[in-house]
C-alpha cells in the first residue's frame, strides 16, 4: 500500500488511534511496574518509578499524532482552533484588535485599488508596452494661441501637453518605419446629446482615426469596429457604444447593432459595441461612451472651428512601435518632423516645443499623474494609521503574553518547544490579522468608491477589488501579523518554567525591559495620534471655513439644472426665443416664484474672464487666477435680467438689468462691488463705461448698477471683480444653468420642471438636477471627503492611542502591586499612589505630544494646498490636538489610578 | 535511584533503535513491552531503550510498511498490540545491518588499530 494511502488512513482512523496509542503506553507502564514489584518494590514507588522509565506521554502522543497527520499543515489547524478559542475568550481585546487593523488595512488597501485601477493599470490591449505616447514640450511659458487639450507646467519651466495639430498627426503617420500603426484621437469633454427613439440623454464621447481599433490590436463585443473607411469626409456616420453603455442604455440587445441613433443631431449607425473593460484611451476615469470616426467631429461640433489649422493643437496620438524601434529612436527621428511643423506656426506662438515620446501603456496620463500625487499623500496618512495599529496590537498583545505567562510555562512544561509556542502565537496574531484584512476589504470596497467620487474620477473599470488588490491586502495583513506578533511571541515565551510556576511573579521576563519598549512604543503611537489629530483638525477646520463663506445670495429653496440647445441644433435667433419661451414656462409653474439663466453655474467650478479697458484706470489686477493678465480683466457672467431677483444677490447701487436692454439698444451691464473698488476707486461708477474685450472686437458697456460681491466659481476665491451682462444683447450662449426659485422645497418641483422643458423641447436632455445648496456642498465634496476621511482615522488614531496607554498602564499596576503596598504601608496617601499613576501616563503622553509636534510642524505642509482660512501650521489646531491627546491621555489612566489606589498594603505585602 | 541507573545505562547510536526493533521481531509476534524487555535482556542490561520514545518510533515503521500490528490478548490475558515484521521490514532489516556492520567496522578499526593483523 503506497505511503500516501496509509497516511489517509491514519488520519481518517485518528482518534481511534489515539486512543490505542492511550492504551498501549498505559499497558506497557502497567507491565513494567508489575515486574518492578516482583523485584521487591512497594506499588506506589514501581508505578513512579515506571512512569519515569517511560517518559513523556504526552510529548510522545503528540509526536505519534504528527506522523499520523500531514504534519505542518495537522499543527496549523490545530493552532488555528487554539488560537479561535483564545480569542472567543477575550472578545474585547479581540474586537479591538480587529476593528484597529480592519480600518488600518481597509483604508491601505482602498488607497491601493484606486491607484491600481488609475494609476498602474496598463491598458487591456495585446503588448501595451509597444505603445507610445507622442507628448511636447517648452521652455517658455507661452501658450499656444488654438490649444484644446491638456495643459500642465514642465520641469523646464514651461508647458507640457500631449495635444498636436492635425498636420503633426499627417506627418507623423508616414514615418511607417517607426510605427506599424500611429492612432489618433479626441475625448469631447463638453459631451454629446445621444437621442435614441426620441429620448434625449448625454453621453460622455470621443472621436477617433480609422486605424484606432486595429492599431491598439482591440477586437469589437459585438459588431464591427470603425475602420479606415469609416474615417473619411464623405463616409456616412458610424458609432462604436461602450460596453457599459450597450448595457445600461440599450439592454445588452444584439439588435443594436444597424440602428440609427442621433449625435449632436447627426444621425449615426450603431456599427459595433467595445469588448467589456476596454474604456478607450482617455485619461484617468473618462470612459467615453460613444465613438465615432475623426472625420465626422466637425459635423458633431460644429463649433470646434477649423481643426485642421496649423495652430489648433488639439489631437492625442498613440503609436505602436515598430519591430526593434525605440521610444529614443522615435524622438530623434521625429524631431526634425515636428521642427516643420514648429516652423509653420504664425508669429508669436510658442517656439520651443520640443517632441518627446513617453510611454502609452497607460493612455492619456496628465489626470493620472496628479491622482497619483493625491494618493501619495493619502497613502502615507493611511499608512500611519495602520502603523498606530500595528503599534498597538503590538502592545495589547504583550501585555497578554504577560498574562499568559503561565500558560506559556505549563505548555513548555509538558513537551511544547519554544518554536512551536512561537508558531502558535504567530498563528494568533496572524488570524488576528486576517479578521481585519476581511473587516478591511469590505471597507475599502465603501472606500476606494468614496475616493474615486472625491476626486471626480468615473467608477467605470477604476478600482476594482481584483487579484492584485486582494494580493496586496492578503500580503498586507500577513506582514502586519508577523510584524505585530513576532515581537510579543518571542518575549512571551522566554519565560522560566519553574519561576513562572510557581507564582506570577515576572520571572526572568525582564519587567524593566519590557516596559520600556513598550513606553516607546506608546510615545511613538501618541506621537502618530497627534499628527493625525492635527491633520483631521485642519481639514475640518477648513470644512467650516467654507461653510461660513458669504455666498452673497440666498442658495435656499433654488433648483437648478444644465441645457445645452446647441447640441439640438439651435442658434441665433431660435435659440434665444427657446431661452425665453422656456423661461415664462417655468415661471407659469405653480410653486415657482421665478425663474432665470446664467452661462455659467453658480459655484460650479467654471469662469469667463474677459479683458477690459477702463479709461483713466492703469495697471493690473489680480484676479487670483491663471497667470497674471498683462491687461486689466474681470469676471464676467452672462445672465437672464431676471436673474438678480431670482438668486435674490442685493443690488448696491443704480439699477439691474431688464428686459429692455434687448439686442439693438445700448450694451449695459452690472458690475460687482469689487469691480467697483477696483476699477472706479473712491467714485460712484454708476453711467461710467468701459470696453469689454480688446482690438477691434472690443465692444463699449455702461455701467447702470453695483451689485453685492458673490463668489463667480469657487468658494475660496477672494470675490474678484466682475460684472454681469444681459444675454440679449450677446452672441450665442451653447449651454447655459437654469435657476428655479421656488416657493416649497425644490426638489419636489423636479418632475414638474422635467416635464415643463419637454413641453417646449423634447429632444433637449437636462442634465444635473440639483438644488443649489447641493451645489454648494459639492463644489467643497474633496474637502468634506478628506475631512472625513481623517477625521475617522484620526478618531482611530486617538482611541487606538487611549486603549495602548491604558493597557501599558494596567499592566504596570499590576506589576507594581507590591511596591505600591510597600509606599502605601510606609505611609503614602491614596492620592498619592493615584497621581504616580496619572504622573506616568502624562509623561507618555507629554513625550509622544513633543514628537507629535514637531512631526506635525514638518509635515503638515502637505496639505497646505487644500486648506482654506488657516495656515497649515495653524497653532489653535495643533494646541487643540496636543490638548485632546494630553486629555486622553489623562482619561485612560484614571481607571489604573483608582486601582492603584485601592490596592490593600496588607494583602499586597502577604503576597511577597 | 533512578539516576544512578541513568548513568550507567549506554545511549543508543542514533538510527540504531529502529534496526533493533526490527531485529527484534525476527524471533516472532511481540508487544511494545516485549520489544523493550527483549532488547534489554538480549544486550545483558546495557542497552536500555528510552522506553517511551518505541512507540513514536513504532508507529513510523508502521508507516514505513516494515512492520504491522494488530490486537491481541498477552499472556496474562491483557488486551495489547502485536507487532509483526513485514517483507519490507526484512529488506530494511538487511539494508540496516550491513550499513551498521560497515559502521562497527569501521569505529573497531579506528578505536584499536594495533589489533590489526
Amino acid at each position: 500500500m503506497p505511503r500516501f494511502f496509509r497516511h489517509v488512513l491514519m488520519r481518517l482512523r485518528r482518534d481511534r488511534l489515539d486512543d490505542e496509542l492511550r492504551d498501549e503506553m498505559a499497558l506497557h507502564v502497567e507491565l513494567r511496574a508489575a515486574e518492578l514489584v516482583e523485584r521487591g518494590m512497594s506499588p506506589d514507588e514501581a508505578r513512579a518509578a515506571a512512569l519515569r522509565r517511560f517518559g513523556n506521554t504526552t510529548l510522545l502522543r503528540e509526536e505519534s499524532r504528527t506522523m499520523w497527520g500531514f504534519g505542518a499543515v495537522e499543527t496549523w489547524v490545530q493552532d488555528a482552533r487554539y488560537a479561535l478559542r483564545t480569542m472567543g475568550r477575550t472578545r474585547a481585546l479581540t474586537g479591538v484588535v480587529v476593528v484597529s487593523l480592519a480600518i488600518g488595512i481597509g483604508a491601505n488597501a482602498a488607497i491601493f485599488s484606486v491607484a491600481n485601477g488609475v494609476v498602474f493599470r496598463k491598458l487591456p490591449v495585446p503588448s501595451p508596452d509597444e505603445l507610445v505616447l507622442l507628448s511636447w514640450v517648452s521652455s517658455t511659458k507661452t501658450l499656444p494661441g488654438g490649444l484644446w487639450g491638456s495643459l500642465r507646467s514642465s520641469d523646464a519651466g514651461g508647458y507640457q501637453s500631449t495635444s498636436f495639430t492635425y498636420s503633426a498627426y499627417e506627418a507623423f503617420r508616414q514615418r511607417t518605419d517607426l510605427f506599424t500603426d500611429l492612432v489618433a484621437f479626441k475625448g469631447l469633454f463638453g459631451r454629446a446629446n445621444v437621442i435614441v427613439d426620441g429620448d434625449a440623454e448625454l453621453a460622455s464621447a470621443q472621436v477617433v482615426s480609422g486605424n484606432y481599433y486595429r492599431g491598439l490590436g482591440v477586437a469589437p463585443a459585438l459588431g464591427r469596429v470603425i475602420s479606415n473607411d469609416d474615417d473619411r469626409p464623405d463616409s456616412d456616420a458610424v458609432a462604436v457604444l461602450s460596453y457599459g453603455y450597450w448595457q445600461r442604455r440599450f439592454g445588452g440587445r444584439a439588435g443594436v447593432v444597424g440602428t440609427t441613433i442621433d449625435v449632436n443631431g447627426v444621425p449615426a449607425t450603431v456599427i459595433g459595441v467595445a469588448p467589456r473593460g476596454f474604456t478607450g484611451t482617455l485619461d484617468a476615469g473618462r470612459a467615453p461612451e460613444i465613438t465615432m470616426a475623426l472625420a465626422q467631429l466637425p459635423r458633431i461640433l460644429p463649433d470646434a472651428g477649423r481643426l485642421t489649422a496649423h495652430n489648433r493643437w488639439w489631437v492625442d496620438m498613440l503609436g505602436r512601435l515598430a519591430p526593434g524601434v525605440t521610444r529614443a529612436q522615435v524622438d530623434s527621428a521625429l524631431a526634425p518632423v515636428f521642427a516643420g511643423v514648429v516652423r509653420e506656426l504664425p508669429k508669436g506662438e510658442p517656439d520651443t516645443m520640443r517632441l518627446l515620446a513617453r510611454s502609452g501603456a497607460r493612455g492619456l496620463t496628465t489626470a493620472r499623474t496628479e491622482v497619483a500625487d493625491r494618493l501619495a499623500i493619502m497613502a502615507m496618512v493611511a499608512g500611519l494609521v495602520l502603523l498606530i495599529a500595528c503599534t498597538n496590537v503590538a502592545n495589547l498583545l504583550m501585555s497578554r503574553a504577560t498574562a499568559r505567562r503561565r500558560e506559556m510555562a505549563v505548555r513548555a512544561a509538558i513537551g511544547a518547544g519554544r518554536g512551536r509556542l512561537v508558531r502558535q502565537l504567530l498563528t494568533e496574531s496572524v488570524m488576528l490579522a486576517g479578521l481585519g484584512a476581511v473587516g478591511g476589504v469590505a471597507l475599502a470596497r465603501w472606500l476606494a468608491g468614496a475616493l474615486l467620487a472625491a476626486m471626480d474620477l468615473d467608477q467605470a473599470g477604476a478600482a476594482r477589488l481584483d487579484w492584485p488588490v486582494l494580493g496586496f491586502t492578503v500580503a498586507l495583513s500577513v506582514t502586519c501579523g508577523l510584524v505585530f506578533g513576532l515581537l510579543p511571541a518571542l518575549r512571551g515565551t522566554r519565560s522560566n518554567v519553574t519561576g513562572s510556576l510557581k507564582d506570577g511573579t515576572p520571572g526572568s521576563m525582564g519587567g524593566r525591559a519590557r516596559s520600556r519598549l513598550a513606553a516607546g512604543l506608546m510615545v511613538t503611537q501618541m506621537a502618530l495620534a497627534v499628527l493625525l489629530s492635527v491633520g483631521a483638525g485642519l481639514l475640518l477646520r477648513t470644512v467650516a471655513n467654507l461653510g461660513r463663506v458669504q455666498v452673497g445670495f440666498d442658495p435656499a429653496n433654488l433648483l437648478v439644472f444644465d441645457i445645452d440647445p446647441t447640441h439640438t441644433g439651435y442658434e441665433g435667433d431660435r435659440l434665444r426665443d427657446l431661452y425665453s419661451r422656456l423661461l415664462d414656462h417655468l415661471r407659469a409653474l405653480p410653486g415657482v416664484l421665478s425663474a432665470s439663466l446664467s452661462d455659467l453655474g453658480l459655484i460650479a467650478g467654471s469662469v469667463s474672464i474677459t479683458e477690459v479697458t477702463v479709461p483713466g484706470f492703469e495697471g493690473t489686477i489680480d484676479l487670483g487666477f491663471g497667470p497674471p493678465s498683462r491687461q486689466p480683466a474681470a469676471f464676467v457672467q452672462t445672465v437672464d435680467p431676471s436673474f438678480f431677483e431670482t438668486v435674490r444677490l442685493p443690488l448696491r447701487l443704480g439699477r439691474v438689468l431688464s428686459p429692455a436692454d434687448a439686442a439693438g439698444t445700448p450694451l449695459v451691464v452690472v458690475i460687482n462691488e469689487a469691480m467697483a473698488r477696483a476699477y472706479f476707486p473712491g467714485r460712484n461708477p454708476i453711467g461710467e463705461r468701459f470696453k469689454v474685450g480688446t482690438g477691434s472686437d472690443a465692444a463699449e458697456v455702461t455701467i447702470v448698477g453695483v451689485a453685492a460681491d458673490m463668489p463667480f466659481d469657487s468658494l475660496r476665491r477672494v470675490v474678484p471683480p466682475g460684472f454681469f451682462q444681459s444675454y440679449l444683447q450677446q452672441q450665442d450662449l451653447s449651454g447655459v444653468t437654469i435657476e428655479v426659485r421656488t416657493a416649497t422645497p425644490p426638489l419636489d418641483l423636479a418632475p414638474a420642471v422635467r416635464a415643463a422643458v419637454r413641453e417646449i423641447e423634447p429632444r433637449l436632455p437636462i442634465d444635473g438636477m440639483r438644488t443649489e445648496t447641493q451645489q454648494i456642498a459639492e463644489s467643497c465634496r474633496e474637502e468634506r471627503v478628506y475631512a472625513t476621511l481623517a477625521t475617522a482615522l484620526g478618531v482611530v488614531g486617538v482611541l487606538l492611542a487611549a486603549i495602548g496607554i491604558y493597557g501599558l498602564l494596567a499592566y504596570q499596576v499590576a506589576q507594581r502591586t507590591q511596591e505600591l503596598g510597600l509606599r502605601m504601608a510606609l505611609g503614602a496617601t491614596r492620592g498619592a499612589v493615584a497621581r504616580l499613576v496619572l504622573a506616568q501616563s502624562l509623561r507618555l503622553a507629554a513625550a509622544g505630544a513633543v514628537l507629535g509636534l514637531l512631526a506635525s510642524l514638518a509635515s503638515t505642509r502637505v496639505l497646505a494646498g487644500i486648506l482654506f482660512g488657516l495656515m497649515a501650521t495653524d497653532p489653535a489646531t495643533i494646541a487643540g490636538a496636543i490638548g485632546l491627546l494630553l486629555a486622553v491621555a489623562l482619561a485612560a489612566g484614571c481607571l489604573p489610578a483608582r486601582r492603584a489606589a485601592r490596592v490593600d498594603p496588607l494583602v499586597a505585602l502577604r503576597t511577597e | 535511584m533512578g539516576r544512578v541507573k541513568r548513568s550507567a545505562r549506554t545511549e543508543l547510536l542514533p538510527g540504531t533503535l529502529d534496526m533493533l526493533i526490527l531485529k527484534s521481531l525476527t524471533r516472532g509476534v511481540m508487544h511494545g513491552y516485549g520489544i523493550a524487555q527483549h532488547i534489554q535482556q538480549m544486550s545483558d542490561e546495557v542497552l536500555q531503550v528510552e522506553e517511551g520514545s518505541l512507540y513514536p518510533a513504532l508507529q513510523r515503521m508502521q508507516l514505513q510498511g516494515w512492520i504491522e500490528s494488530e490486537w491481541g490478548h498477552s499472556a496474562n490475558n491483557r488486551r495489547a498490540r502485536f507487532y509483526r515484521l513485514t517483507r519490507a521490514g526484512r529488506k530494511q532489516l538487511g539494508l540496516a545491518e550491513s550499513g551498521f556492520e560497515r559502521v562497527l567496522g569501521a569505529i573497531v578499526r579506528v578505536m584499536r588499530p594495533q589489533s590489526e593483523p
